[in-house]
C-alpha cells in the first residue's frame, strides 16, 4: 500500500498543471479503460484525479491516511476512521474509481440530511470530474428515483434503498422498477446499519381488519394487574409471564372462560398491555408527536417516523397513551439489512467504531476491518469511570461537574441515554442557574440540531444531548464558522444557497461585505479556539454505559477530533440498567463495599464494566447470528420468488409462462418438480379457447391479463407464505424437545412450505385464469 | 456461506479414515494383551470413548448442579462454549484414568491420552466442517468396523429377516414421538387455525438407559437375571425422561413463551398433564428398549447379535437418521441455488 501511495503522490504532481477539461478528459479515458483493465490498475490515476479535483473544488488536500482509507474501501473492507478525519472525502475516492465501470455506486448514509449534504458538498468533486451524481431521499418521486439510480454515484439512506428494493419486487409493470442491478456500495456508519439495525427488518405492509376495542380493554385490565402476583417480568428478553392468578383475574374481569381460546384470544392483548406498561416508557422508548406514538431509536436517539412495533405492541402502547389506535397491518414484503447488503457483489464500509465488532463483520458479511491511523496524534484523555451507589447521587455529581466547568468556561457535552434523563439533568442545571443547551428527539429541539452542535464547542457552552449527538456530529472547538456565516447570510438575504456562498467566500469571489464578515468571524473563531484549547478542549461526560461499547466510544469520539485537546469521563451508578440487568453478582459485592454517597473511581471497576458490556454485546451478537442463520432460509426463497417475478415482469410475452403454470410445470422445471401433469392436449385446448375469447375483445388483452394474474397470485401466496414462515419460526424451537436440531428442522419444514406455496400459486393461477371473463 | 455437501461428505470421510488409521499406529508397551495395534489397539486405542463419557457426565452434572444449569440455559452460545470447555477438561481427566490401566510407561500414557484428545478434536472438526455430529459418527464408524470383525453365523436368509425387522422396530422407536398440540397467544389473534406440535420423543434417552442398566448390573455382578435388567432399563428410561424434559420446567417454558396446550390451563394443570403424558411414554419407551436389550438373549442360538449388541445397532440407526436429515438440508440449499 505504501508503494501505491507513493505512486499516487508522484502522479498527482503531474495533474496539478492540467486544465479542468483535461481532468474531465481523464475520466473519459479511464472509463474507456475500465472496460478491459481491472480497477486495481486504474487506481493510481483515478485517485490522483480525485485528489486534484478535491483540492480545486473544495480546497481540501487529502491526507495520506485518507488515501489509505480509500484503498481499503476499494478492497471491499471496512475502514475504521475516527471522527473528523474526513470520511466523506475518502468515500469520494473509492466511489469515483468504482463508478468508472458505469454500473453505478451507492453511498449509503444513515439519514437524508447526510445524504443531501454529502451529495452537494463532496459530490461537487465528482461532478467536476465529469461523473453524474444524484441523491435520493424520502421525498423523491418515482421518476427522480429512477434517474437517481441511473447516475454514476447515488447518495441514499439505507431505508430508502431497502424500500426501493422491496417496491421494485412488488411492481406491476417494468416501468415501475427503479433500481439497476447492484454493483458496489459504501456504507457510512457501517456498524450502525449492519449491526445495530440488523435485527429490525424492513417491512412493507398492508392494512388488515381489526378493531381497537380489545387493546383498550386489555390496557384497562393490564394496568390493574400486579407484578409478582399476577405476572412476572423477564427484563433481559422483555417477556411477560402470566401467572395462574393473573389469568384468573383476566378471565373474571372479561367474563370469559379461557383467554387462550380461539373465540376469546385475550392473552396476547393483555400481555402486550403489560409489556407496554413496564418495558416501553414515554420519552425513553417513544414520544408522542401530533397524537401519534413515534419510536425513538435507542442507538441514535432519533425518532423513527413511520416505523411501528410489531405484533400489536404498538397498538397496546397507543391504548396506554390514549391516542388514536391505528390499524393492524400484515406483512407484504420484508427483508433484513443483513440480506439486503449481501446482494452487492462488492461492499465496503466506514465508521469510527468497528473494531469491537470485528468478528461479526467477518463472520456474517465477510468484511475485514482495517483501522486507519489518525492524521494527527490523538490527544484525548479517557478517564476511568466514577461509580456512585445511587442514580440520584450520580445525577447530582454530573450537575456539579457541569457547573464547575461552566464557571471555568470549558465546553461540555453531556451524553444521556433518553429524552427523560436529558430533561432531568436540564432541570438540575436550571436550579443551579447554569446555562445550557438541550438536544433530544423532541421535534422542537431536533429542528435546531445543526446550530446547537455548531455552538457546542464555544466557550462556556454546556450541551446536554441524547445519543443524537453521538454518530456523525462534528463539534469544532470555538464553534463552527461555516454555520455562523450561514446564519448571518441567511438573515441578510432571504433566498440564499449557503453552500454556494460559502464556496465563493473560500475562493475569494464573494462580495465585499461577506468577505469582511468572514474575516471577522475567522479571527474571532481562532481566538476562541485557542482559549478553549488552553482550557482543555471539549469535555465529554457520559452518564450511563450503553449496552454496546461502540455507542460509548462514539460519544467519547466527539472530543479530541483531529488531534485536538479533550477528555472524557463516564459517571455511572449501580442502579443503571446495564448493571442491574446484566451485572451479575459481582456488582452486588462492590455495592456492599461502597459508602452511602461516596463515589468510587477505579480502573478495576472500569474494567469489570467493560467485561459486563462485552458479555451483553456477545449476547446480542449470538442473537443476531441466530437470526441470520434462520433468515438465510427465507432469503433463498425470496431470491427465488423475486427472480421468477422479475422475469415475468420483464418479458414481453408471458404466454409460455402461463401455459407451463397451468401444466403444473414451472419454466425450467423450478425445483425439479414435474408431477400431476394433466392431459396435455386437453389443457392446451382450453387455454387456446380462452385466448381466442380474450383476443377477440382486444388484441394483446390475453397477455396483459396473464401477466396481471400471475403477479397477483405470486404476491398473494408469498404474503401468506411469509405469515406461515413466521409462525413456523416461532414454533420450531419446540422441536428441541424431540432432540432435533431446530435449525435443521426449520430448513426442512420451510422447504415443504415453499413447495406448498408454489403449488398454490399454480393452482390459484389456473383457477383465476379460466374463471376470468373478458 | 453454505458450502456444498459433497465437500462436507469428503471431509467427513477423510476424518473417519484418519480416526481409523490412528487405531493401527503402534505405540508399544500397552499392557492389555487383547489390545495390540493389529486389532485397533494403537495410538487411538481409547477412541472417542472418553469424549462420550465426559459428555454423559456433563449432561448429568448440568441437570444437578445449578450453576451449570444456568450456564446452559441462560448464557446462550457463550455458556455452550464454556460447557464445551469443561467437557474437554473432563475428557482429558477420564482419558488419563483409562490410559493408566493400559500403559506401563509414562510416555505410552502420554501418547494414549494425546490420541484421545486428538480424536476429540477430530470429532469437533467434523461437527463444524463435515456432516452430522462428529462424536456420533465416530461411534457409528467404530461399531460398523466391529461388525466386520464378527461375522454372522446363522443362515443368511433368516439372519436378514431378523435383522430387517429389528432395524425397522428400532427406527420406529427412534422416530416415535408423542406430538402434543400447542397454540400460541400470538397465533390466536391472527386467527390462524393451524395446529402446531410439541413433539416429545418416546425414547428420550436413546441407548443411555441400556448403558446405565448394564453398568448397574455389572456393579452388582448379577448379569443373568433378565427381569432385573428390564427393571433397571425402565427405571433409567424414567430417569432420563425427567432429566431431558422436566414437566415443571417445560410447563414454565410454555408459559414464558405464551404457548398453551388447547383446553388445558397453563400452570399446575399443564404440569400435571405433561407429567402424566411423560410417565406413560417412559413406560412404553422403557419396555421397547428392554426388548431390544434382550434381543441377544432371544437370538442367542442363532448368534445374529453376537458380534455387536443390539445397542450398537440402535446407535448406528439413530446417527444415520440424524445425518440423513442434515444431508437433506444441503440438498435443499442446492435446490434454492438452482432457482436463482
Amino acid at each position: 500500500m505504501k508503494n501505491k501511495l507513493r505512486q499516487i503522490k508522484e502522479n498527482r504532481e503531474k495533474y496539478r498543471k492540467l486544465k479542468e477539461e483535461e481532468l474531465r478528459e481523464k475520466t473519459k479515458q479511464l472509463k474507456e479503460r475500465a472496460k478491459q483493465e481491472s480497477l486495481e490498475e486504474l487506481m493510481v490515476e483515478a485517485y490522483s484525479n480525485v485528489w486534484e479535483g478535491a483540492a480545486r473544488v473544495l480546497k481540501l488536500e487529502a491526507y495520506d491516511v485518507q488515501l489509505i482509507g480509500a484503498m481499503v474501501l476499494n478492497k471491499g473492507q471496512i475502514a475504521e476512521m475516527k471522527t473528523g478525519e474526513g470520511k466523506s472525502l475518502v468515500a469520494a475516492f473509492a466511489s469515483y474509481l468504482n463508478a468508472l465501470s458505469g454500473k453505478g455506486v451507492h453511498i449509503v448514509t444513515v439519514n437524508d440530511y447526510l445524504a443531501k449534504r454529502d451529495e452537494r458538498w463532496i459530490g461537487e468533486v465528482l461532478r467536476y470530474l465529469g461523473l453524474k451524481t444524484a441523491v435520493i431521499t424520502n421525498e423523491s418521486s418515482r421518476e427522480e428515483r429512477k434517474k437517481g439510480y441511473e447516475a454514476d454515484v447515488t447518495y441514499i439512506t439505507n431505508s430508502e434503498l431497502g424500500f426501493d428494493y422491496l417496491r421494485d419486487h412488488m411492481a406491476w409493470s417494468k416501468e415501475e422498477i427503479v433500481q439497476r442491478e447492484f454493483n458496489y456500495c459504501i456504507i457510512d456508519e457501517v456498524d450502525s446499519i449492519l449491526i445495530d439495525e440488523a435485527r429490525t427488518p424492513l417491512i412493507i405492509s398492508g392494512p388488515t381488519k381489526g378493531s381497537e376495542k380489545p387493546y383498550k380493554v386489555a390496557w384497562e385490565i393490564g394496568k390493574r394487574m400486579k407484578e409478582g402476583e399476577d405476572y412476572e417480568l423477564e427484563e433481559k428478553s422483555k417477556q411477560v409471564i402470566l401467572k395462574e392468578k393473573g389469568i384468573k383475574r383476566c378471565e373474571e374481569a372479561l367474563e370469559v372462560k379461557d383467554i387462550f381460546s380461539m373465540e376469546t384470544p385475550w392473552a396476547h392483548y393483555v400481555m402486550n398491555a403489560i409489556k407496554a406498561k413496564h418495558f416501553y416508557i414515554k420519552d425513553v422508548n417513544y414520544i408522542i408527536k401530533e397524537g401519534e406514538v413515534v419510536i425513538v431509536d435507542e442507538f441514535t436517539g432519533r425518532i423513527m417516523g413511520g416505523r411501528r412495533w410489531a405484533d400489536g405492541l404498538h397498538q397496546a402502547i397507543e391504548a396506554k397513551e390514549g391516542v388514536k389506535i391505528q390499524e393492524e397491518s400484515e406483512t407484504l414484503a420484508s427483508i433484513t439489512y443483513q440480506n439486503l447488503f449481501l446482494l452487492y457483489p462488492k461492499l465496503a464500509g466506514m465508521t469510527g467504531t468497528a473494531k469491537t465488532e470485528e468478528e461479526e463483520f467477518e463472520q456474517i458479511y465477510g468484511l475485514k476491518v482495517v483501522s486507519i491511523p489518525t492524521h494527527r496524534k490523538m490527544k484525548r484523555k479517557d478517564y476511568p469511570d466514577v461509580v456512585y451507589r445511587t442514580s440520584r447521587s450520580k445525577w447530582m455529581a454530573v450537575a456539579e461537574e457541569c457547573e464547575r466547568m461552566w464557571t471555568k468556561g470549558r465546553p461540555v457535552l453531556v451524553g444521556t441515554t433518553s429524552i427523560e434523563k436529558s430533561e432531568l439533568l436540564a432541570r438540575l442545571l436550571e436550579e443551579k442557574g447554569v446555562k445550557y443547551k438541550l438536544l433530544n428527539a423532541r421535534p422542537s429541539l431536533a429542528a435546531d440540531e445543526a446550530s446547537i452542535i455548531a455552538q457546542a464547542g464555544k466557550i462556556g457552552s454546556i450541551t446536554i444531548a441524547t445519543n443524537m449527538a453521538g454518530r456523525g456530529t462534528d463539534i469544532i472547538l470555538g464553534g463552527n464558522i461555516k454555520e455562523a456565516f450561514g446564519e448571518w447570510i441567511k438573515e441578510r438575504k432571504k433566498q440564499v444557497d449557503i453552500e454556494e456562498e460559502w464556496r465563493k467566500v473560500l475562493e475569494g469571489k464573494a462580495d465585499e461585505e461577506s468577505e469582511k464578515k468572514y474575516k471577522q468571524l475567522k479571527e474571532e473563531h481562532e481566538k476562541e479556539q485557542k482559549r478553549v484549547k488552553q482550557l482543555g478542549g471539549l469535555y465529554v461526560i457520559g452518564t450511563e454505559r450503553h449496552e454496546s461499547r461502540r455507542i460509548d466510544n462514539q460519544l467519547r469520539g466527539r472530543s479530541g477530533r483531529q488531534g485536538d485537546e479533550g477528555s472524557s469521563r463516564f459517571f455511572i451508578s449501580l442502579e443503571d440498567d446495564l448493571l442491574r440487568i446484566f451485572g451479575g453478582g459481582q456488582m452486588g459485592e462492590i455495592m456492599s463495599r461502597l459508602g452511602v454517597e461516596e463515589p468510587l473511581e477505579s480502573a478495576f471497576l472500569s474494567k469489570s464494566l467493560d467485561r459486563a458490556q462485552k458479555k451483553v454485546e456477545n449476547y446480542y451478537y449470538q442473537m443476531r447470528k441466530q437470526l441470520f442463520e434462520y433468515d438465510q432460509v427465507l432469503n433463498s426463497q425470496r431470491k427465488a420468488i423475486y427472480k421468477e417475478r422479475t422475469d415475468i415482469l420483464r418479458s414481453e410475452e408471458v404466454g409460455e409462462w402461463s401455459k407451463s403454470y397451468i401444466r403444473k410445470e414451472w419454466p425450467g422445471g423450478l425445483l425439479g418438480i414435474k408431477r400431476g401433469m394433466r392431459n396435455r392436449s386437453e389443457v392446451e385446448i382450453s387455454y387456446d379457447v380462452k385466448k381466442m375469447q380474450m383476443e377477440s375483445v382486444q388484441a394483446g388483452l390475453m397477455n396483459e391479463l396473464e401477466r396481471l394474474l400471475l403477479l397477483q397470485q405470486i404476491d398473494k401466496s408469498w404474503s401468506k407464505h411469509l405469515k406461515e414462515m413466521s409462525l413456523l419460526r416461532e414454533f420450531i424451537a419446540w422441536r428441541g424437545y424431540a432432540q432435533r436440531d431446530p435449525l435443521v428442522e426449520y430448513k426442512n419444514e420451510s422447504y415443504n412450505l415453499f413447495i406448498k406455496m408454489i403449488e398454490e400459486i399454480r393452482q390459484g393461477y389456473a383457477y383465476s385464469l379460466f374463471r376470468s371473463q373478458a | 456461506m453454505q458450502d456444498n455437501w459433497p465437500t462436507r461428505l469428503a471431509i467427513t470421510c477423510l476424518l473417519v479414515a484418519i480416526e481409523r488409521l490412528g487405531m493401527y499406529i503402534p505405540v508399544g508397551l500397552i499392557s492389555n494383551p487383547q489390545a495390540n495395534w493389529l486389532n485397533g489397539g494403537g495410538w487411538f486405542v481409547l477412541g472417542i470413548i472418553p469424549t462420550i463419557n465426559a459428555s454423559i457426565v456433563m449432561q448429568i452434572l448440568i441437570s444437578i448442579v445449578p450453576a451449570l444449569t444456568r450456564l446452559q440455559k441462560e448464557e446462550g452460545e457463550m455458556g455452550q462454549k464454556q460447557i464445551q470447555k469443561y467437557t474437554r477438561y473432563l475428557t482429558f481427566f477420564l482419558a488419563g484414568i483409562q490410559a493408566f490401566t493400559l500403559s506401563q510407561q509414562w510416555c505410552t500414557w502420554l501418547l494414549i491420552v494425546s490420541g484421545a484428545m486428538l480424536v476429540m478434536w477430530l470429532a469437533e472438526q467434523m461437527t463444524h466442517k463435515g456432516i452430522g455430529n462428529g462424536t456420533s459418527i465416530f461411534v457409528c464408524s467404530n461399531i460398523a468396523a466391529n461388525f466386520l470383525h464378527h461375522p454372522i453365523e446363522a443362515p443368511w436368509s433368516l439372519a436378514m429377516v431378523v435383522l430387517i425387522f429389528t432395524m425397522l422396530g428400532m427406527i420406529a422407536l427412534q422416530e416415535a414421538v408423542r406430538a402434543i398440540p400447542i397454540l400460541s397467544a400470538k397465533q390466536l389473534i391472527q386467527s390462524i387455525a393451524q395446529v402446531y406440535l410439541l413433539p416429545m420423543r418416546l425414547n428420550q434417552g436413546g441407548v443411555m438407559p441400556i448403558i446405565f442398566a448394564s453398568s448397574t448390573l455389572a456393579l452388582l455382578h448379577t448379569w443373568s437375571i433378565w427381569w432385573l435388567y428390564v427393571a433397571c432399563i425402565i427405571f433409567f428410561s424414567h430417569f432420563y425422561n425427567l432429566v431431558i424434559a422436566n414437566p415443571k420446567e417445560l410447563s414454565e417454558n410454555l408459559n414464558k413463551m405464551a404457548v398453551v396446550i388447547p383446553s388445558i390451563r397453563p400452570g399446575a394443570e399443564t404440569q400435571q398433564y405433561l407429567n402424566r403424558t411423560l410417565n406413560r411414554m417412559s413406560w412404553i419407551g422403557g419396555i421397547a428398549l428392554s426388548l431390544i436389550a434382550l434381543l441377544p438373549w432371544l437370538f442367542s442360538s442363532l448368534k445374529i447379535f453376537s458380534g455387536f449388541g443390539a445397542t450398537s445397532l440402535l446407535i448406528v440407526i439413530g446417527v444415520s437418521i440424524d445425518t440423513m436429515r442434515q444431508i437433506r438440508t444441503y440438498f435443499i440449499a442446492n435446490a434454492y441455488e438452482k432457482m436463482i
